[in-house]
């Protein structure tokens, strides 16, 4: 019995709410490389996306006992995180000098750097990610949390919705009305500089 | 040609979330207007820039914090009492060596009998006591006093001969400053006044009662007496009054356990813990109804 690590998620968290010891870092090291993923996408930087997953951690360290059992304990882990990054992203929103607009300066300095000629291919590569989230800080958070669990990360839409606790259709009527309004801000980011590699078909990338 | 649809209706279309004959019409539109077939792959487009941002693998150092915020909660939650004395720090004790693991100080519940050996039991029955109206008390508190005032947590160790090893694991009563002088004929008048204002009494009986906050660090020996004097007398110990007794109005502890319905209250002289024979250190005795 000293395979803590084979043992079931779900095993592992009733004894992390018995008060063993080693159950909960067994659980975070087999779910953190999948939850960083989402709170990096969801909050666009590394720092923040550590702040949230602390956050998160700590909570679901503290809120194990109230696991009913409903989920999976992922899904469950899932959502701790997305509601961390939730907060953080609305007090973003609330707080206008954030690095929402450090990012904006920089895509600005890099659009510069590149028009100077210096490292373009980096200076593009980032303007890339920072159009990409400085897009996605446009939308409203309930669609920029489902086009990011769906369309950056891959998420099922059934997945998604329990993840965020609404109903299918809700999850993709949020990514649909996201999708379009990101549409001026990201065609560009294919079309023009890629002619080449336009147009895979429709519906190649909205399977569900 | 009918209108075009907006990009919303494109995107909800590509969704398969419009209703039937608006589907149909969007669909039939399309077949003939190359600018909505166009703009309806651009939708593709923004899902596939999206799918294509780059995100980093979780950076090594991120990983470690992780691993130490994790490992700093879990020494949290076994150490009950952090430095709430300067003669008990838990500073630099934590979690090692404990077989058992205390009922966590901010999530008491969840913590199942089933795992808790028979000597916890004892204790968990004190708090569960003491209960209600710590939680009430704790209420009241900022979250920083929350962290430091130990509700009533288990017992480790059983021998208890030797003042309390500072392990953290000790039974911890709440310790209050009434400044009441007890005497020996008002003592029930008295003890039953001091719960009331209490902590472990619950929200105050009458409105011209005033609550009184735990005291902080508690002062030296009064763990060890509060543990002493339970064993003697198989009982534990929840709430402590810093007080005065009799004429000289010398300085007392008063200690108070729940039996059922009542509190059973002993007055002690505060040298209680220092060697030689507890039972003696206890100056009077009564009990009191419970709130």
């Amino acid at each position: 019995m000293d395979a803590v690590q084979e043992l079931p998620d779900r095993e592992l968290l009733t004894r992390h709410a018995q008060g063993d010891d080693q159950a909960f870092a067994v659980l975070v090291r087999r779910h953190r490389e999948r939850l960083w993923a989402v709170a990096v996408r969801m909050m666009g930087d590394p720092e923040e996306a550590s702040d949230a997953l602390q956050d998160a951690f700590l909570s679901a360290f503290r809120a194990a006992d109230r696991f009913r059992g409903e989920s999976q304990v992922s899904t469950w882990m899932h959502r701790i995180v997305v509601n961390a990054c939730h907060d953080r992203l609305r007090r973003r929103k609330v707080r206008p000098a954030t690095p929402t607009e450090d990012s904006t300066l920089d895509v600005m300095s890099n659009e510069r750097l590149g028009r100077m000629g210096g490292a373009p291919d980096h200076a593009s590569q980032t303007e890339a990610r920072m159009d990409v989230h400085a897009a996605l800080e446009l939308l409203p958070l309930d669609q920029r949390m489902a086009l990011t669990l769906v369309d950056m990360l891959g998420y099922r839409v059934e997945e998604a919705a329990e993840i965020l606790d609404v109903a299918s259709g809700t999850v993709k009527s949020r990514c649909a009305r996201g999708r379009a309004k990101l549409l001026p801000s990201l065609a560009h980011l294919r079309n023009p500089q890629h002619p080449g590699d336009v147009t895979t078909g429709r519906g190649g990338a909205n399977p569900s | 040609m009918t209108s075009h649809p907006d990009v919303e209706a494109l995107a909800f279309f590509a969704e398969e979330l419009l209703e039937p004959d608006e589907e149909r019409t969007v669909a039939s539109h399309i077949d003939t207007c190359a600018t909505c077939a166009s703009t309806l792959d651009e939708l593709t487009g923004v899902g596939e820039a999206l799918a294509a941002a780059p995100a980093p693998a979780m950076p090594r150092d991120v990983a470690d914090l992780l691993d130490r915020r994790i490992a700093e909660a879990v020494r949290e939650r076994a150490a009950e009492s952090p430095a709430r004395d300067d003669a008990a720090p838990a500073a630099g004790a934590p979690a090692s060596g404990a077989t058992v693991v205390p009922l966590s100080r901010r999530r008491r519940r969840g913590h199942g009998p089933g795992f808790m050996p028979k000597l916890m039991m004892v204790a968990a029955a004190a708090v569960v006591i003491g209960g209600g109206g710590a939680a009430v008390f704790n209420g009241m508190l900022s979250p920083a006093a929350d962290q430091s005032s130990g509700v009533a947590a288990p017992l480790q160790e059983e021998g208890g001969g030797e003042a309390a090893p500072e392990a953290a694991q000790s039974y911890t009563p709440q310790v209050v400053r009434s400044e009441t002088v007890y005497t020996d004929a008002s003592l029930p008048e008295q003890a039953a006044l001091t719960l009331d204002r209490s902590p472990v009494g619950g929200a105050p009986s009458s409105e011209g009662v005033e609550p009184m906050a735990p005291v902080e660090p508690v002062p030296a020996g009064v763990e060890e007496c509060a543990l002493l004097l339970g064993e003697e007398f198989g009982t534990r110990f929840t709430l402590v009054d810093d007080a005065s007794y009799g004429d000289g109005g010398s300085r007392a502890w008063v200690l108070f356990a729940p039996r059922g319905e009542r509190y059973e209250v002993y007055v002690v002289d505060p040298r209680c813990a220092q060697g030689g024979d507890t039972a003696k250190s206890v100056l009077d005795q009564g009990t009191v109804q419970a709130p």
